[in-house]
């Protein structure tokens, strides 16, 4: 039984907490988005935009910092684009996500083919560490913190949470849905952005293709999980990390490599089968805002 | 404007303006690009007609390449219309495949009349299991269809890269693929029907299976029982409810027959002429791709043939154009895919806003 005592080292919990940090942001983007009813399949697209972006720039410019800032714009541009698909256009916002998504995966890959000529990209910087951990898991820690006080204490964040919920109770009060909606789905676009850079930048130090390998998808699981709080969200986002740090690191006998690696999927899919049925959603998820008159 | 000449109208703007427009505006952005590259745009796309559809090989290699997207757009059209969302082609695709090609080689003796259509059925069923858990699931405990379906995909890929390193390869073989399906199994290509096909054309009868597929799934739909109901979910489930239909099993039933199809997908590589095993590398694109296929054939299946032969003309067009122009990659091609899938959920919208203001000027 020597292989549970290696689940729990020191060096699992740090690896545990750097794995969490894409997933957390991706979780809190989602829940940005899902706050004012907005859903983002998209994050998954985002974060691969964010690390690709990340990565190009850090190279170019030699600054990590100027490779995140502008990981976190692609994120915006990419919010921007979803936002517009399905609160002016009123589109689906699955297939929007799933489009971004597509979109993202093309893009990031054929780019890469064509300004390197591989598929993968080494980052040659990265910022400092701080205590071992880079800035950035700091950074999402503190957002985290400051999206909670936003989300419930301020009067911004409780219109947007009150866009999710009645949408036409917002409007007849003479808040626009549709800035609360695209404000919402930007910062979104913004973290998943952020956590993508991050990604690539930090943790891994190199793109290739389909690098994001579901953590938008895990991150919306997370938010699931985590009953639609940025602290539920953090909690899940630990979790799904932990799954995630032990995917290359562990070996247990009798259980093949390969199934380890399904491990982060399957809790997903628990998560999901478990948690919704005790939390629900923002009452106007998926819902488009049609004005009347 | 009379109530039936605007529903032609309707219908023809939505399910072909729409995806033509996309497609042109796809084509135009590839070209922006292309020409970026240091290449000639016109050339380039004349160079791929003259590739795809200027010899029968050329119109084999394409329906060879499209009928695999037939398979995976069909898993995500026949799921939407009872208002699923089937994201997990991929995964159904693989299980679909490694079943198919297992029975082929487990049973390599048996005659064609048996060992082709078990092999078939193997890959159906195994894509409509993979596709029916989801579906279970959805409906046993609200779990979302999105996310499941793309987590199987990843549980799909890691289950069958381990089967076949693990249990079917030969460590003697480079790459690890199954052993070979037995030769009862091997679709004939169509050349042996029709002799304007050259006598090495890639295309075979799976396409026909799919054509097949296509216009059973369109009696299914229009004119069952099963058919109504499925439908009748996706409209409005809870109608549907009140109306007697047991909206639970009908959405199992339509994740697994969604499932189902893209369980074939691959049958047209490991049947068909070529290499006759299950080897993963080779399905890349085709379980996503097959998204942006069904929505461009409009979640019809006979539009779906129709954008499956476009995707087949890209690919094969796109890979066979890149000896004429080396400074184009190939990835244009998934470029291309991925923005005609951008632009027609924009273009879709528009043309529904265009149409109902056109409406509301027509009834007062």
């Amino acid at each position: 039984m020597d292989w549970l005592a290696d689940l729990f080292t020191v060096s699992i919990l740090l690896a545990t907490i750097r794995m969490a940090v894409p997933i957390a942001l991706a979780a809190l983007g989602g829940l940005f988005s899902e706050s004012t009813g907005v859903i983002n399949i998209a994050l998954e697209g985002m974060i691969l935009m964010g690390a690709f972006v990340g990565t190009i720039i850090t190279n170019a410019t030699g600054s990590p910092a100027l490779g995140l800032l502008t990981a976190i714009g692609s994120g915006l541009g990419m919010g921007a684009i979803h936002a517009l698909a399905c609160v002016t256009f009123k589109a689906n916002h699955i297939i929007s996500g799933v489009a971004l998504n597509l979109f993202a995966t093309g893009v990031t890959f054929f780019l890469a083919l064509v300004i390197t000529g591989g598929s993968q990209i080494s980052v040659h910087h990265s910022l400092p560490k701080i205590g071992g951990f880079s800035p950035v898991v700091y950074g999402t820690a503190l957002l985290f913190l400051l999206s909670g006080v936003f989300l419930y204490r301020t009067k911004l964040g409780l219109r947007l949470r009150a866009t999710g919920e009645h949408m036409e109770a917002v409007d007849s009060v003479g808040i626009s849905v549709t800035k609360m909606r695209y404000l919402a789905v930007l910062i979104s676009g913004g973290l998943a952005g952020l956590g993508g850079g991050y990604l690539a930048i930090e943790q891994a130090n190199f793109f290739t293709k389909g690098m994001s390998a579901g953590r938008g998808f895990i991150g919306l699981a997370s938010m699931i999980f985590g009953k639609w709080t940025p602290w539920g969200a953090a909690g899940a986002a630990s979790l799904f990390g932990f799954a995630q740090s032990i995917q290359f690191r562990l070996e247990i006998p009798f259980v093949p490599d390969e199934f380890i690696q399904m491990f982060p999927y399957l809790i997903t899919i628990l998560v999901l089968v478990g948690a919704v049925g005790r939390a629900r959603p923002p009452a106007e998820d998926g819902n488009h805002f049609i004005k009347e008159g | 404007m009379d109530k039936n000449r605007e529903e032609l109208l309707f219908g023809f703007l939505v399910n072909g303006l729409a995806p033509l427009i996309a497609i042109l505006v796809s084509f135009g952005v590839g070209g922006i690009i292309i020409s970026f590259l240091g290449a000639d745009p016109v050339a380039f796309f004349v160079k791929m007609v003259d590739l795809t559809f200027g010899s029968w090989r050329g119109v084999s290699q394409t329906l060879y390449r499209a009928t695999p997207y037939f398979f995976t757009a069909m898993a995500l059209s026949f799921a939407f219309k009872a208002g699923l969302f089937n994201i997990g082609a991929e995964g159904q695709m693989f299980i679909g495949g490694l079943a198919l090609a297992w029975v082929g080689f487990t049973f390599p003796g048996l005659p064609a009349p048996i060992l082709f259509p078990l092999c078939l059925l193997a890959g159906f069923l195994g894509g409509a299991f993979w596709g029916a858990i989801p579906g279970y699931l959805k409906v046993k405990r609200g779990a979302h269809e999105v996310i499941t379906t793309i987590m199987m995909n990843f549980i799909a890929i890691a289950l069958v890269q381990y089967l076949v390193q693990n249990h079917f390869t030969n460590p003697d073989w480079g790459i690890p693929h199954t052993p070979v399906v037995g030769k009862g199994a091997w679709a004939p290509s169509l050349s042996t029907f029709l002799p304007f096909f050259p006598s090495g054309a890639r295309v075979n009868v799976i396409f026909l299976l799919a054509v097949f597929m296509a216009i059973l799934t369109v009696v299914l739909l229009s004119r069952t029982k099963l058919g109504y109901e499925i439908r009748a979910t996706g409209l409005s489930p809870d109608a549907a409810e009140y109306a007697g239909i047991d909206i639970a099993n009908r959405t199992v039933m339509t994740m697994a027959i969604s499932g189902g199809f893209a369980g074939l997908a691959t049958a047209n590589f490991i049947l068909g002429p070529g290499s006759h095993y299950f080897l993963k590398s080779e399905y890349g694109n085709i379980g996503f791709s097959g998204i942006a296929v069904g929505l461009l054939g409009r979640n019809n299946p006979l539009g779906v043939i129709l954008a499956a032969a476009l995707f087949g003309f890209l690919e094969h067009g796109g890979l066979g154009v890149q000896l004429f122009f080396p400074d184009v990659p190939r990835q244009i091609v998934e470029i291309m895919q991925a923005v005609v899938l951008i632009i027609l959920v924009v273009v879709l919208e528009l043309v529904r806003r265009y149409v109902s203001r056109l409406r509301k000027r027509g009834s007062t």
